[in-house]
């Protein structure tokens, strides 16, 4: 007797809760389980740069995964100077910063292109400490005020780490965040409702975690440009095709107007003469860094800290003016002590490498990942001592 | 967009299982009520819900009245206050500012200061609603007594914001059946049809519009097969959209019992234009029928005022879509289009009178010119007249 | 898309016993509670969407 029209309804309605029911609860799982393997970075291809925006958990499990007792975590964050831009997966500065180390740290690196020192890899290691795992943070940061890590592209992972509780305890932040919440501008409000909306939904369905870890081992449904031949493909079919720098004659070929006035640019807006033939520090900036630096970051994390001040290239900081050097060696070491009086151990990174150590303005070629990863190692020992 | 964001998601599911449970007709009225309001307010802000209150309560007491020159004048104040939120920016800047600059400067200057920074919510919609609603009324029609019947005809959430455009008796008699007897048929029924319009919508179009983001910068550069691909996914892209929103709006609509007519039937199958304007769109290319064309005279004034009619309601077609001239030209393209398409059999002599045999006896013969006519017609849609006609010089170029 | 659901259901042979076609059902309707799930996923992803919409 054929099934009636009530009947197949029924079980397509109890099929449709089964399935979604099924999905959720694979999602809960996946967060404990999904991470990328054979990770060394968030290259171009597990990353936003083609539609991939790992959650919360993915990251933290890379971490996770290879921590064991009596060890210490190194997460490093920040943006593509330490995401390893210049330098090929096989010579990333991080790979050399783990052999310096030794078997005493699991160095992690979860910069990602055009992070803030508070995005990604800052939660992530404030996680780590609320589970009570030894953990420092290296991250890099240009001069001036800092942008909260809901503000720009990564913004999701501080909302899935906020609605899974992932957080430390910094009421500085809580504050700042709930007065955006009722006197920001409408417009302004409304996204970031949207953005809790969108993390506290995911931590009780687990949507982002299931569908990114099948996008990841078994078949990918968005199409980017950067993966447009074979987009269908889970991304771990694709590798790190990240270069290392060109030779360095070929390099600081293009834009060289431009790169001067970006390269002035990091101090320029920073500082302001002082009538006595030197430089004074600009308050306005000088005030908002503090103010950013003090609702950022929360006290157990800032001695764990080692924020890196990323010089420019020489081969246009020699070309800056007498008086534009001088500018820019103040506003450097303002900066430098503003992060300290936090709390936070900052030191100013590429004074002393060469123009060849640059892949350009302000990434790293192999050789300059080497030394970032020896000035690295050693002040990161100073900083602590399993 | 809005159907496709989570508050939406979370809005639903709130919604339904209350609706389903509440057993009595009246309260689950009560409950769409309150769930159609509360999801105008979240999307149109407290100063969009105004425009469609004043225009809503006018539009239902003069119904109410059956006068049909009252009808007129509210239609007219429909019409007007969608001139100003949708055109009046392109009135000012692209119509009076082409026949004499200062004048579109001023009434420009004129126009910011009183127009809102955006238009209220589903205006395009609800005002087409409305003029039709009041020309049923002024013809005679039975008008919706109750203000909670015409309160859901106006903004009954599933087709507020990008249609299917509804007709009133139909829907008023499909409202009071689904509110008495949604059952599990049409939970199912309606369920499919949801995941239908986001496959659409979510996998197929949004895929497209990734790959046409990137390559319509560099079309000049693409190869000749690229470029006709480009042309396949710009025409895709639009119906997975479209119809994936409508079938969206359908399937929540009869998860609630309610039926929506149609409003896409496999448009690209259309063998042609006039088969295809009976598939695309189908309740706004009726509504312009009902309400423009025929209004206006139709065909029986002879071919001249018939040629008239066709081109005047495909313009306004075109400019319904968008505030842009280029908008306008592809209205014009297919009222031109449809003009031949319904003319060459008697106009064109012998070689007419041949062409429409052919076509009588293998109507498959004509999709291929349709399609394509309707495929560049696309570039007008989508781009300004003089980057269009460069994308369709290089495609018919071949290099 | 017109009628699909009517048009696939009318696609059933008639004489498939009840069980299997119902399990049949159970499994689409399965797979339709993944696809509803992954449409969380979708939505949240900021890719760029196609903005025409008439207003």
């Amino acid at each position: 007797m054929p099934a009636t029209a009530r009947a197949r309804s029924l079980a397509l309605l109890l099929g449709l809760a089964a399935g979604f029911a099924g999905a959720v609860f694979e999602g809960h799982r996946a967060a404990h389980y999904s991470k990328p393997s054979g990770f060394r970075r968030l290259h171009q291809r597990i990353s936003p740069e083609s539609s991939f925006y790992p959650p919360f958990s993915m990251l933290e499990n890379l971490a996770l995964a290879r921590w064991q007792p009596g060890k210490t975590v190194v997460i490093i964050g920040g943006n593509s100077v330490l995401e390893g831009a210049g330098q090929s997966a096989d010579h990333l500065w991080s790979l050399r910063l783990q052999e310096l180390l030794g078997d005493r740290y699991v160095v992690v690196n979860l910069a990602f292109s055009g992070a803030y020192p508070s995005e990604g890899g800052a939660l992530v290691a404030e996680s780590l400490l609320k589970r009570h795992i030894p953990v420092l943070y290296v991250a890099n940061a240009a001069n001036g005020p800092q942008a909260r890590p809901y503000e720009s592209t990564y913004g999701w992972l501080f909302w899935d780490a906020r609605a899974h509780d992932r957080l430390l305890f910094n009421p500085a932040r809580t504050a700042e965040l709930d007065l955006r919440f009722t006197s920001a501008l409408p417009v302004v409000r409304a996204q970031l409702r949207t953005s809790e909306l969108s993390a506290r939904l995911n931590a009780l369905l687990g949507f982002e975690e299931l569908w990114h870890h099948v996008a990841y081992r078994h078949f990918s449904t968005i199409w980017t440009f950067v993966t447009r031949d074979r987009f269908w493909r889970p991304r771990q079919d694709f590798p790190d095709w990240g270069p290392d720098a060109p030779p360095p004659d070929q390099r600081y070929r293009d834009n060289f107007d431009v790169e001067m006035i970006i390269t002035r640019g990091a101090s320029q807006t920073f500082a302001e003469p002082d009538g006595q033939g030197g430089w004074r520090a600009a308050a306005g900036p000088l005030h908002q860094a503090d103010i950013d630096i003090e609702e950022i970051f929360p006290q157990l994390l800032r001695p764990r800290m080692l924020l890196l001040l990323s010089q420019s290239s020489p081969y246009y900081r020699d070309r800056l003016t007498p008086e534009e050097r001088a500018r820019d060696t103040f506003v450097f070491r303002t900066y430098e002590q503003v992060w300290r009086r936090h709390g936070i151990h900052a030191v100013i990174a590429g004074s002393d490498f060469t123009a060849d150590d640059f892949a350009d303005r302000i990434h790293l070629a192999p050789a300059g990942g080497q030394k970032l990863a020896e000035l690295v190692a050693r002040e990161l020992r100073q900083l602590h001592s399993p | 967009m809005i159907f496709t964001s989570h508050w939406f998601l979370l809005f639903a599911a709130a919604f339904f299982p209350v609706y389903w449970l509440v057993w009595h007709p009246w309260l689950r009225r009560v409950v769409l009520i309150t769930a159609c309001g509360w999801f105008h307010w979240h999307y149109a802000g407290p100063a969009g819900v105004l425009p469609i209150i004043f225009l809503g309560v006018v539009t239902y007491l003069v119904a109410l009245s059956r006068r049909p020159w009252w009808c007129h004048a509210a239609i007219a104040l429909n019409v007007a206050a969608l001139a100003f939120y949708k055109y009046a920016v392109f009135l000012s800047a692209d119509v009076l500012g082409a026949l004499h600059a200062g004048w579109g400067v001023a009434a420009l200057a004129r126009v910011e200061a009183w127009k809102p920074a955006a238009p209220p919510l589903a205006i395009s919609f609800f005002v087409f609603e409305f003029v039709h609603y009041l020309m049923e009324i002024g013809r005679g029609g039975q008008p919706l007594r109750r203000p909670d019947q015409f309160t859901l005809f106006a903004i009954f959430f599933p087709t507020l914001v990008a249609g299917p455009i509804k007709r009133y008796r139909q829907f008023s008699d499909s409202l009071d059946t689904g509110l008495k007897s949604v059952g599990l048929a049409d939970i199912a029924a309606g369920a499919q049809r949801v995941a239908l319009g986001f496959f659409k919508k979510l996998v197929l179009a949004d895929n497209l519009t990734a790959m046409i983001s990137t390559y319509q910068g560099q079309f000049a550069a693409l190869t000749p097969a690229q470029a006709w691909l480009f042309l396949a996914a710009l025409g895709l892209r639009i119906l997975f959209d479209f119809s994936g929103y409508s079938d969206i709006a359908i399937g929540l609509a009869r998860v609630a019992g309610i039926r929506i007519p149609e409003n896409f039937n496999f448009p690209y199958l259309a063998v042609s234009l006039r088969d295809f304007w009976s598939r695309w769109h189908i309740s706004l290319s009726t509504w312009i029928r009902d309400y423009v064309y025929i209004p206006l005279g139709g065909n029986r004034h002879g071919r001249g005022r018939q040629v008239l009619n066709a081109i005047i309601a495909f313009g306004l077609c075109g400019l319904w879509h968008g505030a842009a001239w280029h908008f306008v030209l592809w209205g014009l393209w297919h009222g031109f289009g449809l003009v031949i398409n319904t003319s060459y059999a008697t106009q064109f002599g012998h070689t007419g009178v041949w062409l429409a045999g052919l076509l009588k006896r293998w109507p498959a013969l004509g999709w291929l010119p349709t399609t394509l006519f309707v495929g560049f017609g696309w570039l007008l849609f989508f781009y300004e007249p003089a980057q269009a006609w460069a994308m369709t010089l290089k495609l018919l170029s071949f290099r | 898309m017109n009628m699909l659901p009517d048009r696939l259901r009318s696609l059933w042979p008639p004489r498939w016993p009840a069980p299997v076609a119902l399990l049949a059902w159970f499994a689409w309707g399965v797979i339709l509670g993944l696809f509803l799930h992954y449409v969380f996923y979708r939505v949240s992803l900021p890719v760029e969407p196609f903005i025409y919409v008439a207003f």
